[in-house]
Order: structure tokens, then sequence, then C-alpha cells
């Protein structure tokens, strides 16, 4: 599609502004983004499309977005000749740092990190909301962690709609559609689900798939079931199955559980229940057993 | 254009070649001329460029749509960026035909900041236009074990559609059907989930890629209703005249 390498020049139609091409950076459904440097030796990022109306909308949403303070800087938009073909593209500060997708793979985020991340995350939703608009294809890939200002970044808006216009395009991971999960409240119900299914994802290091997996697979996973103790096991339950009256209510319990996370010096283990008892129990009464039995043909 | 105009389309999933009956560009030409938008999706395993698959393209560009070739896992977000951005292309090239007309200008020829309004516009119909979606699905034999992620995803597909204001139908045409037709309508028209779910479950696999055929029966089933209302019209005009006369 759109072949760019380090060197080439690409010049506004608009503005005649020159922005120099570093490195393809990343590309997606809509389009490509470049690191670039610009006339005054600024690094930037810009994202390249043919599409139009994509490029137009998601400059205009995230310019409009400006104050939530959680996304890149905007700065122009233009089109350019690339090969006597028209492009649009737009401005934006280029972010160092790595996605959740990259960050998960190290496996290093606490249970504390991962909640701390999904907090963040809805409110962000929230705020978007409360802006006028609506958003909520959040993907691991679309957080990043800016590594300088140490901060939570969206990057990504080409699915972002006005008003209650219904979304653009969204990830069925983060759908509650693709699950089979009912939706009666709309925006909140979205933004809840979205947020728990981040966190079972960070859980599982990995993104899972609504068409080959079942929210039942989830709740019953064994391997989330050890990670969490049984508050936090509870909360995500009923965020998966939409269990919460809005996204204040879920958002509050969030924040208590963190507060208590934090008060408690101990890092967050599961507590036992009987059935770990009854287990370990017959552990020992097998060891024991063994142990006379071995003692006895000495 | 108004809310109540229809937009109709094909989404012709795929992975190999048509091998049974005529070419399934021609009737993919024809289909477009007729108003209606022929997409191709081609699955693909691993390997992007496999060669049977450059028969989708041809019968995207034939049938004035898009095409695009993913992995079945990903299936789900493909067919639902496949289905809008037919949509929305179709729209914003209406709007700029209509710009150029009144305005003797095009979106390109606005300026990048005042572009807004003409690009709310698009939007809005793209909320709020019927959109009536045939989905002609290879089930041969090569489709046995992608065709329950295929299932699920075309369910999908009506439950996120369903979410705009405007009304979505979908159709579901499998190819080929059993060792004696060359396919079946699995499921006519309708915006309701569960008749959706009860004509894919009819879904089984086996047999040849009759991909021609089962397009044509799409663009019958699209067109369908339309033809007899043309006829209706017809009679009622000679009987017109015949009273006349
Ligand atoms: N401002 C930025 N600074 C640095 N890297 C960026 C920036 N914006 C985007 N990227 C990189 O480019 C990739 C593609 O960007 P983005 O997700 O916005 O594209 P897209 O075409 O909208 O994709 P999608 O199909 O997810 O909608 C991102 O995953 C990210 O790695």
């Amino acid at each position: 599609m759109l072949m760019l390498q380090r060197g080439d020049i690409i010049i506004g139609k608009w503005t005649n502004r020159r922005y120099i091409i570093l490195k393809k950076v990343g590309q997606g459904g809509i389009g490509v983004v470049f690191k670039v440097k610009d006339e005054e030796g600024n690094i930037r990022a810009i994202k390249v499309s043919d599409d139009i109306s994509s490029i137009t909308r998601e400059y205009n949403i995230m310019n409009e977005l400006q104050k939530l303070d959680c996304l890149p800087k905007v700065y122009q938009i233009d089109d350019t000749i690339i090969h006597n073909k028209t492009f649009y593209f737009f401005v934006m500060d280029y972010i160092r740092g790595e996605n959740l997708k990259e960050i998960i793979k190290y496996g290093k985020l606490s249970i504390k990190d991962i909640l701390s991340i999904a907090y963040i995350v809805v409110n962000f939703f929230k705020r978007v909301k409360e802006a006028g608009y609506s958003y909520y294809d959040i993907k691991l890939e679309n957080i990043v962690i800016d590594k300088y200002k140490k901060k939570l970044l969206f990057i990504d808006f080409g699915g972002a709609v006005e008003g209650n216009l219904s979304m653009k395009e969204y990830t069925p991971t983060y759908s509650p559609e693709a699950w089979g999960i009912e939706v009666n409240k709309g925006y909140d119900d979205r933004i809840i689900f979205s947020g728990t299914m981040l966190i079972v994802n960070m859980l599982l290091e990995k993104e899972v798939n609504p068409f080959t997996c079942s929210i039942t697979n989830l709740v019953n996973d064994k391997l989330i079931k050890l990670k969490l103790n049984k508050i936090v096991e509870k909360f995500v339950e009923k965020g998966l199955y939409i269990k919460y009256e809005n996204v204040n209510i879920y958002l509050d319990e969030l924040k208590d559980i963190l507060i208590r996370l934090n008060t408690s010096n101990l890092k967050i283990e599961r507590n036992y229940d009987i059935i770990d008892i009854v287990f370990i129990c017959s552990i020992g009464l097998f060891v024991l057993t063994l142990i006379i039995t071995v003692n006895y043909f000495i | 254009m108004e809310k109540d105009i229809e937009f109709k389309q094909i989404i012709l999933v795929t992975d190999g070649e048509s091998n049974v009956g005529y070419s399934p560009v021609e009737v993919a030409q024809n289909a477009n001329q007729k108003g209606v938008n022929v997409n191709t999706i081609g699955i693909v395993t691993g390997n992007k460029k496999e060669k049977p698959l450059a028969e989708i393209q041809e019968i995207a560009i034939a049938g004035g749509g898009l095409w695009e070739l993913t992995n079945i896992k990903d299936f789900a977000k493909t067919i639902e960026t496949v289905t809008k951005k037919s949509v929305y292309k179709t729209i914003e090239e209406t709007v700029n035909k209509e710009l150029k007309n009144l305005l003797g200008t095009e979106l390109n020829d606005m300026h990048p900041t005042s572009r807004k309004t003409i690009i709310d516009i698009i939007d809005k119909l793209g909320d709020e236009i019927g959109i009536k979606t045939c989905i002609v699905i290879d089930c041969s034999g090569s489709m046995s074990n992608k065709i329950n992620i295929a299932k699920k995803s075309i369910i999908n597909l009506l439950r996120v559609l369903k979410e705009r204001k405007g009304k979505t139908e979908i159709a579901v045409i499998g190819y080929p059907d059993g060792d004696y037709n060359l396919y079946r309508i699995l499921c006519d028209f309708t915006e309701d989930i569960v008749e959706l779910e009860k004509g894919i479950q009819k879904i089984t696999t086996g047999g040849t890629t009759p991909t021609g055929p089962a397009l044509q029966a799409a663009v019958d089933l699209l067109l369908g209703n339309e033809e007899k209302e043309f006829e209706d019209i017809n009679t009622d005009e000679s009987i017109f005249k015949d009273n006349i006369v």
C-alpha cells in the first residue's frame, strides 16, 4: 500500500510544511504511522491514510479530547501527494514507550498494577463520554505507557464517534455482544465490560478470543483464580456479567479494592477456602501414611 | 440520499477458488451494475500470498466492493470492517457526487479543517441507512475446521450492526449444499438474531466450490423483491391503458 522510506519527504498541500520520514512505527486498519522530523527539528508521529473521512474524524476527535490529557497532542492536519495519489494525514506527538501488549509479555505487572490500569482506562472512557463522544475500542495495543512522562496514553481514536452514533469499529474481545453478554444500559455497560476484560487479558497475558472461548471459561479459569483473592475474583466475575448499576459504582468498588491493597502491606494472595484446606490435609494424611508404611517395612 | 434508502451488499467468504459453474467475476460485474456492492473475504492460513485467492480480488473489483484477507481467528473483525467500510465508501462517493453537482467541488478540494461538516453528514447517513447484507459462505470441504468460528462471527455481525439506528437485515447462502445442490439459502433476510442462528445451524461442510452460481443466487435474493415490484407497476400500467381504451 503506502511505501515510504527513511529520508523520504512528505510535503503538506495546504500548509506547505515538510516532514522527513525517520521510520515506520506501526500499521493498522486505517493507516500507517511514521516517526518524522518536522521543519523545526521536532520529532513527531504522523498517521497517513487514503481514507479521507477516517483521518478527518480521528483528528477532530483527538483535537476535541485534548483537554482530557491522556492522548498525544495533535498538530496539523493536511493532504499530500505520494506517487500521484492523494493521501491524508495528521501530525501528533511521537510517544516513546511501550504498549500494554508488549508490556504483558514480560509478565511483570502486579495485580495492583493491573487494577490501577483498569481504573485509569475506565475512568478515561467515562470522561470521554462526558465530553460528548463514544470510545471503547480498547486493545492492549492501543494503550501506551509513556516512558518519560510516566503516563498512560491512548493512541487510536479511529473507532471513536460523536454523541451516540454507533461505534465505527471495535475489537470483538472487548465487546460484550461478541461474547453473547446482553447490554442494557448502553455505554456504561460497555465500558464496564471492556475494563474488566482488560483485567482478564492482563492476568492471562494474552487477548482472549470470544469465538473460541466463553465467559464461563474465563470465570472458572484456574490461572485467574490462582492469581486473585476472593474479593477481586468476585469483582471480575460481576464485571464480566455486567452486574453493576452504573460505571460510578464499578469505579468506586475498584477504588476500594485498590485502597485495601495499598494498606495491607501483604501482596495480594489468594485466601484459602475449605476445598484447599481439605486438599492440603489429605496430602498431609497421605504423606503420613506413606512414612508409617515405609517405616513398617524397614 | 434519504435514510430509508437501502444499501445492498454481498459479502463472499471463501478459502479457495471457484471450480464449478460460471464465472463469479461476471456475476459480480452484473450485480454492481444493478446497484449491488460485492465484497470478498479470503480466509488464509498464515501465508497471505496464496494464489487461489487472486480470484477474490477480481470478484471484488468487478463488484465495486472491497476485498480483504484474514485468518479465521480475526474473521469476526474483518467481516465487520468490510461491511461497514463498503457502506461508508458508497455513501462517501454519493455525497461527493452531490457536492460536485451542487457546489462544483469535492471533499478533497475543501480545506482539511472545514471537512468536518460533510464528514458528519456521512456519519449520520451511515448510522441511519438501511443495510441489506447477503453473506455467501463457502462450505466446501476445506472450510470444515473453520466453519464454527465463521458461524459465530456472522451472528456477531448482526449484533454489531443492529446497534445502529438504521435497519439491518442479513441473509446467508451456503455453497455447495451436499453433493447435489450448488447452494442453499440458509436464511432469508432477517433482523432477528434467533432466526439467523437457526439458519446458520443448518450449515454443513463438504463438496466443491461453485462460487458463481451461489453469488448469482445472492443477487437474485437481494433484487428479488424489487423485480417483483417492477412487474407490478407494469401490470398496473397496462390495466390503466386498457381503461383508457
Ligand atoms: N503517536 C504515536 N507515537 C508513537 N507510535 C504510535 C503513535 N500512534 C500510533 N503509533 C503506533 O502505530 C501503530 C498503529 O497505530 P493505530 O493503532 O493508531 O493505527 P490504526 O490504523 O488506527 O489501527 P487500528 O486498526 O488499530 O485502528 C500503533 O500500534 C502504535 O504502535
